[in-house]
Order: structure tokens, then C-alpha cells, then sequence
């Protein structure tokens, strides 16, 4: 079922025109993962998906159809920048934030117990927001993101200040509401998680949609004449269709000639009695994608 | 509607938890009780009995006093002092009088008193608010006496019979007089502080919110008009408690004090004037507090909000500069513009009342105005109110606030 439908929206402030024709769609059960310089138009994007913000022109279609009241308790919010009470209790906040989003106070107790315990804080309940750490506090604004069941959930810098015990926690739960069915917009720096997670990517910047697709056939898109290497010995350099290698940490780099073909390449070596422990086609990371993208440069040769 | 019940629902616990809140409340009330009871306590003086209670001085303050004549001046009580009044025959007497509760006190007027003017004042406690207007009785009884003359004395006594009259029509209340002085301006004083108090909840409210980016989680549930129409009902309502429990105390006080110390009419609040206060407040806060939230979408935090305040609040304190001309000339022009004028009528059209006669249709047209004044207030505020200023932290500039008001048409 789709989700997201967003069709051509664009949004001004001023003179700066943020956010420039983005058009994307999400079904449910698939985590996009919207990424992008800072400045890219990526919050903005998010805040017309959420209705905070009206777009200029251009369609955005949330759960079959236009965002409505009724449509906001369904969908879940992680932003950037932590938004909780500092003041009031750790029960409290996230009760209020609940309550918000029209569930029961009984539903609430309920769910709060099981997401606090999951999230090991239990023992913190009592306590006030701002004698909590900045991590507990990340666990908390995404307890505030999840507790009411969405079926959008829009995550912005997910694992910002989590160790990597409660960055598991946090992927096992990301992974778990994509299988319940549940759609995922992701905005995040960290290209690794990005590429661990999500189904495909969307790539912003200067308010446009530069890339977008799933990840292995960027990573294909982007593939580059390149081959690494683990071998017993040093690799000889006269291998046909090989332009020259270069010796890395752990392995050699064997940069193709134009129109050389890896298989041709992997039969010559092994003719040669030249005994491999890897050979891998070289593919870009997401980093490198998103730098190659954004700074309009060649991947580094 | 249930998403607004939400929002007063958590604005009324977090304010009623807060300290501070709580502390501003009851403290003024609780200082005013100590200050009364400090006040009762020096009131008790230094008579051999004692005293038993508060209620059982006040009762024989009012009472009748007793003269003891040893000069042989006082040969008659006028009619209309005979309950006021006790001729004594001895010192053992009034002193008997005095214990029982049937005298509030007595004189003595020594023998020689045409030479002297030696008059012994005796009674049963120390009250420094009350001794002076006690004199009077035994100064109308030696004066009637003194005066062979009973036309001349009467006249002496009661000098004119002033009629007052106005050029244009009035009620007849008017007290005027800088004895009215503390009144008027307390009331003043009191529904300033009770409506800026009331109304920087709403700063406090929203600027924290946006500090703490809680806004932005608000925003995708709550719309800005829901934020808006939910937290002017839930801190009005606190507002409206507090405003409660202050102008409560201050009548119980005056009530209390005015039996204790026998305070003259000036000094006493009709409930009427409360209850116009309650609506001069309700009015004054709907107003004061829109302001408020146009000024918080616009400040990027509570310290920048705390400075851009006086923007906001300096029509509400040049009422304040002029506040001696409310006990002397309550019905001067300057004063009648400020109780109808919406941004000082909050506080000086119930200051006036206390002060003087308003007519009708000066309250009527002060509430009238100051409906209308709110309902531009809300809409120009409902253009400052949207999302974009809630979510930004532009330092404030006085002109886009000034902005709001002068392109809403």
C-alpha cells in the first residue's frame, strides 16, 4: 500500500527557495532513507510531509490522501534536535506526548511499561527529563516516536548520541516496525546506517532530488572499473586488460583498462596459478555516492 | 475540541505542580495575613486584662464611650449622642464599664480643662488607626456644651450642608479626597500584577516550548490555533485562580481590619467592584496574553522574551504614572480615556469605580471596546502565530510584531 505520495512540492522562504520540485513516493513496509547536505531542503521536506508546514505548490498525499487531523495520530516523529519537557517527569512527558496522539491512558501504561523496560529505562521514570543523559534522552524521544503504533514513521537522526548497544536496539525496532508494516523515512548523515537500513534512498540537495533508487542499483549506477584483490603474493602488472595495481591496507586495487572485462581478468590470474583469497568488484559506498553527487566531482582514482 | 481539552488538561497539572507558580499565589496572601496579624498583635497594648480575641476587641471598639466630667462643663447630652455616650460618676465605673464590654473607652476631663484642655483617655487596648476618629465624640459633646448658643453649637458642629452637583449627569457616589487614595491605587497595583502576571504565563509557555523544540512534536498533532485557543483558556484559568484567591484575601483582610481598627467607609471594598474586577481581568488577561503569544512565536527564547516584555506591557503602566488623579479627580478626563481606552481600561476602569461614581455607559463602552480591541488582537496574533515563527530562533525585532497589527484589515 502506499504511504507517501508526494508530487512536485516546492517551498520558498523569502528568496531562498528551500525545497525545489521534490517529487518521491513510500509503501508501506519500505524505509526510505532521505538523505543530503546540510541545507539540502530534507527538514522541510519532512515538515510539509507533516502538514507543519503547506507547500507552495505541489501535491503531498499521506495515507491515501490529503493530511488531515485525523491522519496526524497515525504518523510518528523522531526530529533532529530532541524535543522533550526538561521540567517534568520522564513519565510524565512521554504520557502527555502519548496522549497527544489519542491513546488511552491505560493503552498508554501499557505500551510505556514495555517500551521503557525494552529501552532499560524503568529505573529513570520518576525522574525529571533534564537530570537524564542526552542518550536516555534519544531513547526517550524515540519511545515518543513509536509508542502510538504509526504507520508513517518520519526519523530524523535516529542514532544521534547512542552507544552501540542502544543503536542495535534502536535498528532491531526500526526493523521490526518495517515487517509489522510500517512505512520509514529516514534523514540521516550516517551513510552506513542508511545503507544498512533502508530499501532506497533519496538523495537532496539545493531543494532537488538528485539520486534516488535502491541502493544496490545506485551502487551499480555507480560502479567503477575497479577490482580489490586479496592474493598470497604480490600480483604481477602485466595482466592484460589490468592498467596498474595499487597496494592497499588489506588488499590491491587493480584499476581496468577501458572496455576490460573482470571475468577475463579473474581467468588470466587464475591460468597464472595465482592462488586469490578475494575478488571482489569494486562498488562505491553510499559516502562515496553522496560526495561524488553533491560535489559534482569523479570518485577518487 | 478534544485535542484543546488535552492541551488546558497539561497546561493546568504542569502550572499547578510548579513551585513557583504555587509560591507566587499564595505568598502575597500569606505575607498580607502576617502583616495583619503583626498588626492585631501591636493592637493588643498594654491593658492589665489582656485581651481574649480579635473579634471580642472589635466588638467594644465600636461600642459607646463613657465621660467623666470632673469639671462640671457637660450639663447635657444632645439627643442624637445619647447612644454614643455614657455619662460616668466615677473612675471605678467607666474602669467596670470598660471590663465588661459595655464602654469601647472613657474620658476624663480634668477640673481645670477651660485653662489646661487636660483630657484623660482611657480604653482598653492600643489602637493606632482607631484613636484619633474615636475623639471626635467627646469634642462634639464638650463643644455642644461649651456653646450657650444651641443653634450656634449645631451649626458649629455641622458647618455646611454641601449639595453636590454635577453640569453633566452622574451617580451620586463621589468620594474624592486623598484619604481614598490607598483604594484606588491598590486595586490598581493589584489587577497590574494579577493581568502581566497571568498574561507572561503565555510568554513563559510558549518561549519554553520552543527552547526546548517541544513545539516542533506539538505541530505535527496540534495545529497553532489549538496551541493558541488551549493555552489562553488553561493559563486564564490559573490566572483567573490566582486572581481569585488575591482579591479574596484582600477583602477578607479589609473585612477583618475594618472590625479590628474600625476603618472608615473609604476603606471598605463592596463586593461589586470585585466582581467587576473579575470581568475587567478576564477582558484585560484575553487581551494581554494574545499579545503575549504574538510576542513569544516571535522570540527565540524566554531570556529574549523577558527583554521584549515592556513592548507589550508599557500600555498598561502609563495609568500607573497618573495614578494620584484616581482618588483626587476619578472622573478627570485623562482618567475617563484610560478607563475606556482598551489597552489601560483593565486596570483603571476598577480603579475608578473604587474611587468614584462610573456611569453605565462608560463601563459599557470600556467593555465594548475592549471586546473589539481582542478580536483584532487574536487575528493579527493568528497572523504571527504559524508554524514558520514558532520554529525559527530569529532574535526579535519589534517591527515585524508592530508588522502584525498594522496589515491585518
Amino acid at each position: 500500500m502506499q504511504v507517501v505520495q508526494v508530487e512536485n512540492i516546492t517551498k520558498s522562504f523569502g528568496n531562498l527557495r528551500a525545497v525545489d520540485g521534490i517529487s518521491f513516493s513510500l509503501q508501506s513496509g519500505e524505509i526510505l532513507g532521505l538523505i543530503g547536505p546540510n541545507g539540502a531542503g530534507k527538514t522541510t521536506t519532512i515538515r510539509m510531509l507533516l502538514d507543519i508546514f503547506k507547500p507552495d505548490s505541489g501535491n503531498v498525499a499521506v495515507l491515501g490522501g490529503p493530511m488531515d487531523e485525523s491522519k496526524k495520530d497515525l504518523i510518528g516523529y523522531l526530529p533532529e534536535e530532541r524535543g522533550l519537557y526538561q521540567d517534568i517527569s520522564l513519565e510524565k512527558c512521554l504520557t502527555y506526548l502519548a496522549s497527544i496522539k489519542g491513546m488511552s491512558t491505560t493503552l498508554i501504561e501499557e505500551r510505556l511499561g514495555f517500551y521503557l523496560e525494552r529501552f532499560d529505562l524503568t529505573e529513570y521514570r520518576k525522574r525529571k527529563v533534564k537530570d537524564l543523559s542526552k542518550g536516555m534522552q534519544q531513547k526517550a524521544q524515540i519511545i515518543a516516536t513509536f509508542i502510538h503504533q504509526p504507520r508513517l514513521v518520519i526519523v530524523d537522526e535516529p542514532f544521534s548520541a547512542l552507544d552501540p548497544v542502544n543503536t542495535q536496539i534502536v535498528k532491531d525496532l526500526l526493523r521490526e516496525e518495517k515487517t509489522r508494516g510500517t512505512a520509514i523515512i529516514m534523514s540521516t548523515h550516517q551513510m552506513n546506517q542508511a545503507e544498512e537500513l533502508c530499501d532506497r534512498i533519496l538523495l537532496v540537495n539545493k531543494g532537488k532530488v538528485m539520486l534516488s533508487g535502491p541502493i544496490d542499483q545506485l551502487r551499480r549506477q555507480f560502479a567503477r572499473p575497479e577490482i580489490l584483490i586479496k592474493s598470497s603474493a604480490p600480483l604481477p602488472q602485466d595482466i592484460p586488460g589490468v592498467d596498474r595495481i595499487q597496494t592497499e591496507n588489506h588488499h590491491q586495487r587493480a584499476f581496468l583498462e577501458q572496455g576490460a572485462s573482470p571475468q577475463d581478468v579473474l581467468s588470466e590470474m587464475v591460468r597464472r596459478g595465482i592462488i586469490l583469497e578475494q575478488f571482489e568488484i569494486a562498488q562505491p559506498t553510499l559516502d562515496e555516492i553522496f560526495i561524488q553527487v553533491v560535489t559534482g566531482s569523479g570518485l577518487d582514482a | 475540541m478534544k485535542k484543546i481539552l488535552l492541551i488546558i488538561r497539561y497546561e493546568l497539572s504542569t502550572i499547578f505542580s510548579r513551585k513557583s507558580y504555587l509560591r507566587m499565589v499564595f505568598m502575597m496572601p500569606l505575607i498580607s495575613f502576617l502583616v495583619y496579624a503583626s498588626a492585631a498583635l501591636v493592637n493588643r497594648g498594654i491593658a492589665p486584662e489582656g485581651v481574649s480575641s480579635f473579634v471580642s476587641t472589635s466588638s467594644t471598639a465600636a461600642g459607646a464611650q463613657g465621660v467623666l466630667d470632673q469639671s462640671g462643663i457637660i450639663r447635657e447630652i444632645p439627643t442624637d449622642m445619647m447612644d454614643e455616650v455614657v455619662l460616668l460618676d466615677s473612675q471605678e465605673k467607666g474602669q467596670q464599664m470598660v471590663s465588661d464590654g459595655q464602654l469601647s473607652a472613657y474620658y476624663i476631663i480634668a477640673p481645670d480643662y477651660l485653662e489646661s484642655g487636660d483630657i484623660l483617655f482611657v480604653q482598653k487596648d492600643y489602637n493606632f488607626l482607631a484613636t484619633q476618629s474615636e475623639a471626635g465624640a467627646v469634642r462634639d459633646l464638650l463643644s455642644w456644651n461649651l456653646f450657650t448658643d444651641k443653634q450656634a453649637a449645631a451649626r458649629y458642629l455641622d458647618p455646611m450642608e454641601v449639595d453636590l452637583q454635577y453640569t453633566r449627569p452622574q451617580t451620586a457616589r463621589d468620594f474624592g479626597g486623598s484619604q481614598n487614595f490607598w483604594l484606588p491605587y491598590s486595586l490598581m497595583m493589584l489587577f497590574y500584577l494579577l493581568i502581566i502576571g497571568s498574561s507572561s504565563l503565555m510568554l513563559n509557555s510558549i518561549t519554553y516550548e520552543k527552547q526546548n523544540r517541544v513545539i516542533e512534536i506539538l505541530l505535527t498533532s496540534y495545529s497553532p490555533m489549538e496551541m493558541l485557543v488551549g493555552k489562553t483558556i488553561a493559563l486564564g484559568l490559573a490566572g483567573l485562580f490566582q486572581t481569585i484567591v488575591w482579591t479574596g484575601t484582600g477583602y477578607t483582610l479589609l473585612t477583618l481590619a475594618g472590625r479590628q481598627f474600625s476603618l472608615p467607609e473609604s476603606f471598605s471594598l463592596p463586593p461589586v467592584i470585585l466582581l467587576w474586577g473579575l470581568v475587567f481581568f478576564c477582558l484585560g488577561y484575553a487581551l494581554y496574553s494574545s499579545l503575549m503569544a504574538g510576542l513569544g512565536a516571535l522570540v527565540p527564547n524566554p531570556k529574549e522574551g523577558s527583554q521584549a516584555t515592556l513592548v507589550v506591557i508599557f500600555p498598561l503602566i502609563i495609568p500607573l504614572f497618573f495614578s494620584n488623579l484616581v482618588s483626587t479627580a476619578p472622573n478627570a478626563p485623562i482618567f475617563v480615556f484610560f478607563s475606556l481606552f482598551p489597552l489601560t481600561s483593565p486596570i483603571s476602569m476598577v480603579s475608578r469605580m473604587s474611587a468614584a461614581a462610573v456611569p453605565g455607559w462608560q463601563i459599557a463602552l470600556s467593555i465594548f471596546l475592549l471586546l473589539i480591541a481582542i478580536v483584532y488582537t487574536i487575528r493579527s496574533v493568528a497572523r504571527i502565530f504559524r508554524a514558520q515563527a514558532l520554529l525559527a530562533g530569529k532574535p526579535f525585532k519589534v517591527l515585524d510584531f508592530v508588522r502584525a497589527f498594522r496589515l491585518n484589515g
